[in-house]
């Protein structure tokens, strides 16, 4: 299904990024929020406060749906991934703790830890992935100590797309009593996470990627509230009497009135997913993305990135002895294809695949992309190759 | 003059929680805001009737739902003045 930009058609491929076509009803749902219950929520007893709280509530509720995580007063809403995961480290690391985390990770991660690091606070190791963007539980396994605290890793790459064994990290981490941290921003929508086969202690995620919400969205999901203090502290609408934060979830770690409209469109978009079926949406991302490796294949200027890769619907690939912001200039300029070139955010990934500092350019696909879409994309690269 | 419990909360998640887990058990709850008798709080809670605490209190422990306080409240409701808003 094509989007539009100011009358023109333009195929978008940054889903990754930020996933451009929405089912309809997550903007129906911001509006209905603005129109019917535009008031704070949990913050009055009058009729429109409990609107919108009941439109929080749900919101963490349908969360608990999608990862199966039934315990909803621990799924802290946050405004995006990168607030989630900052809320996980700093609300939980503490003086001398070793942090073990993968060369495949966003600066989300790599840029707290390593604040972290550097201010002496915790001691940090980044395990590199292998060409395909695969760490193995083994490594991490191997990595552990008796100091270890924590292991951060990404559910999947937002460079390569590639799927990280979250299972057998899972389990080389119980083994060893060590606790696990997941970036879901790519994952969650996009794979399935079920907290009740792997109960990670933390999953951070965001909205606007993957499950279909506005901007300003995302949640971190606790499995034991006792393993983190607050990070921000303010207003909650409870326990008003005192100066104090409340200790008790989500209260803990939700200071400040939060983003009603954006969860109300969040709720939306995890609905459209639930109802069409995640493995529907992940089988059709899948055959989107074989189909464009198929492609990709015969051209034989392209290199592709993580190329036996078990993958999201993200690629990254490079056209041989040309910088790849050229490639998406001419690729938005010409054809009106938005693609991503650089680093996207993730420097260590871009090393470990050596295509550090130029970086690559990414296709990442959604439920809405299509296969003549990536027909255009092709003779679009086609055209390029020829005439540069 | 009807008498009714008034059910506290933590916080608008459980009081939401437990007007849903209520109303799953065939109860009928009604969110209103913190009497100002029971508490200075300024979410809301829930209102069953007085006879329903016993039952509505093991509903919601069965729920893990954390309940502050249940209190009596006693209510002229012939007073109340019952207009209906739409906002638009
Ligand atoms: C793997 C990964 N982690 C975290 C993030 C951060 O997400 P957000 O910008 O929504 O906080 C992103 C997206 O840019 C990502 O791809």
């Amino acid at each position: 299904m094509p989007s539009w930009v100011m009358g023109t058609k333009v195929i978008y491929f940054d889903n990754a990024a930020t996933s451009g076509r929405k089912p309809v009803t997550v903007s129906h749902a911001i509006c209905d929020c603005l129109k019917h219950a535009n008031a704070n929520p949990g913050r009055s007893g009058h009729s429109l406060s409990v609107k919108a709280a009941e439109i929080i509530y749900s919101c963490r509720e349908i969360l608990g749906e999608l990862f199966n995580f039934p315990k909803t007063e621990n799924i802290v809403l946050t405004k995006n991934a990168t607030e989630a995961l900052n809320l996980a480290l700093y609300g939980g690391l503490k003086n001398g703790c070793e942090v073990i985390t993968t060369s495949m990770e966003h600066n989300s991660v790599l840029r707290p830890l390593n604040h972290l690091h550097n201010k002496g606070i915790i001691r940090l190791y980044i395990l590199s992935a292998d060409g395909n963007g695969v760490v193995h539980p083994k490594q991490i396994k191997e990595a552990i100590t008796e100091d270890t605290s924590l292991i951060v890793v990404t559910s999947a790459s937002n460079v390569t797309g590639t799927k990280m064994d979250l299972q057998g990290i899972y389990h080389a981490a119980q083994e060893a009593g060590v606790k696990m941290l997941v970036d879901g921003a790519q994952g969650a929508g996009a794979l399935r996470i079920d907290l009740k086969e792997t109960p990670f202690d933390f999953l951070a995620v965001t909205g606007h990627k993957h499950l279909f919400g506005p901007q300003g969205t995302g949640a971190l999901i606790i499995k034991n509230a006792d393993d983190l203090d607050s990070f921000m502290r303010g207003g909650t609408g409870s326990q008003s009497e005192m100066t104090i934060h409340p200790d008790f979830p989500p209260d803990k770690y939700e200071a400040g009135t939060l983003n009603t409209p954006g969860y109300a469109g969040l709720v939306a978009g995890i609905r459209f997913i639930l109802d069409e079926g995640l493995e529907k949406i992940v089988g059709y991302e899948h055959e989107l993305t074989e189909y464009l490796l198929g492609k990709l294949a015969d051209i034989e200027e392209i290199q592709l990135y993580a190329p036996d890769a078990d993958r999201v619907a993200t690629v990254s690939f490079n056209i041989q002895g040309t910088p790849p912001s050229d490639v998406a200039y001419f690729l938005d300029r010409e054809w009106g294809i938005c693609a991503r070139s650089g680093l996207h955010c993730a420097p260590e990934a871009h090393k470990t695949l050596g295509t550090f500092s130029g970086g690559t350019i990414r296709f990442s696909f959604s439920f809405f992309n299509t296969k003549e879409e990536i027909d255009s994309a092709i003779e679009a690269l086609k055209d390029f190759v020829k005439h540069r | 003059m009807t008498v009714y419990a008034v059910i506290t909360f933590h916080n608008t998640h459980f009081a939401l929680k437990a007007k849903k887990v209520l109303e799953k058990n065939g109860k009928t709850v009604e969110t209103i805001p913190v009497p100002r008798e029971f508490s200075s709080e300024c979410g809301f809670c829930c209102k069953v009737p007085w006879d329903e605490r016993d039952m509505a209190d093991k509903i919601l422990r069965e729920h893990d739902v954390q309940v502050e306080h249940i209190y009596r409240w006693e209510r002229d409701d012939d007073k109340e003045r019952k207009n209906k808003f739409t906002f638009v």
